[in-house]
């Protein structure tokens, strides 16, 4: 079969386009497959991992971080031979730091059509406290 | 709208073909996959994209064939073969 060529579509880097991240550091080498945004309470990750099922990943949060550690394996059925390959499919583990603390029993992960989705909130932050002065 | 090309990956065996590609966030009900004069065309539309690619069919392939399933974020297209034509003999009438 002949796969047409197709002019190569660059997207664009996913921190490219996100307003001011100061309380977020990022540490990844996977801007193809993940993206990060802020939300109004905390932050929102994507990752498109097309194929992907719920027990290939593990989610670790941490007040200062989460981890993502995926490891995703197709089996080959027997008798077919890959003959044109385009498909990476990425077996990984991360881990994304933040500077502000964030709210670890509030972290969710879902799967749904190939789209990783983490939502990470961030912890609130305490009231402030009047100090009586003694003397 | 954005447009992108999927990515795809193309098996083959002695049944015919299977073409997996990347349709990331794409529900069944936004793609449609046609088979049209020895073409094949994918196109999805998931959130703010498009995904679509054509590909050129093998003349072996059964048009009729085809099947397609999208299973999580992946659409699989299996392309069989046409059954192998049997050999025929023709009677010679006499004129």
């Amino acid at each position: 079969m002949n796969v047409h060529p197709w002019p190569s579509y660059v997207r664009p880097s996913p921190l490219a386009i996100l307003p001011n991240l100061s309380a977020f550091s990022r540490h990844y080498s996977h801007e193809d497959h993940l993206a990060v945004r802020p939300t109004d309470t905390g932050w929102e990750f994507s990752a498109e991992l097309p194929g992907i099922s719920v027990e290939d990943l593990k989610i670790e949060a941490l007040t200062d971080r989460i981890t993502v550690t995926l490891k995703h394996q197709e089996a080959q059925a027997e008798g077919w031979k890959l003959v044109h390959q385009e498909r990476v499919l990425p077996s990984f583990s991360e881990s994304f730091h933040f500077r502000a603390p964030i709210a670890v029993e509030g972290v969710e992960a879902t799967v749904r059509e190939g789209v990783l989705t983490i939502v990470v909130p961030r912890a609130a932050l305490p009231s402030p406290r009047l100090i009586p002065v003694t003397h | 709208m954005t447009n992108q090309t999927p990515k795809v990956d193309v098996w083959r065996s002695d049944e015919g073909w299977r073409l997996v590609a990347e349709l990331p966030g794409a529900r069944a009900e936004g793609v449609k996959v046609t088979a049209d004069r020895g073409t094949l065309t994918v196109y999805a539309e998931a959130g703010a994209r498009i995904f679509k690619r054509s590909f050129t069919l093998p003349d072996e392939v059964d048009a009729d064939g085809i099947g397609a399933r999208l299973e999580r974020g992946l659409l699989t297209l299996n392309l069989p073969r046409v059954p192998t034509a049997r050999s025929r003999q023709i009677r010679v009438e006499s004129a």
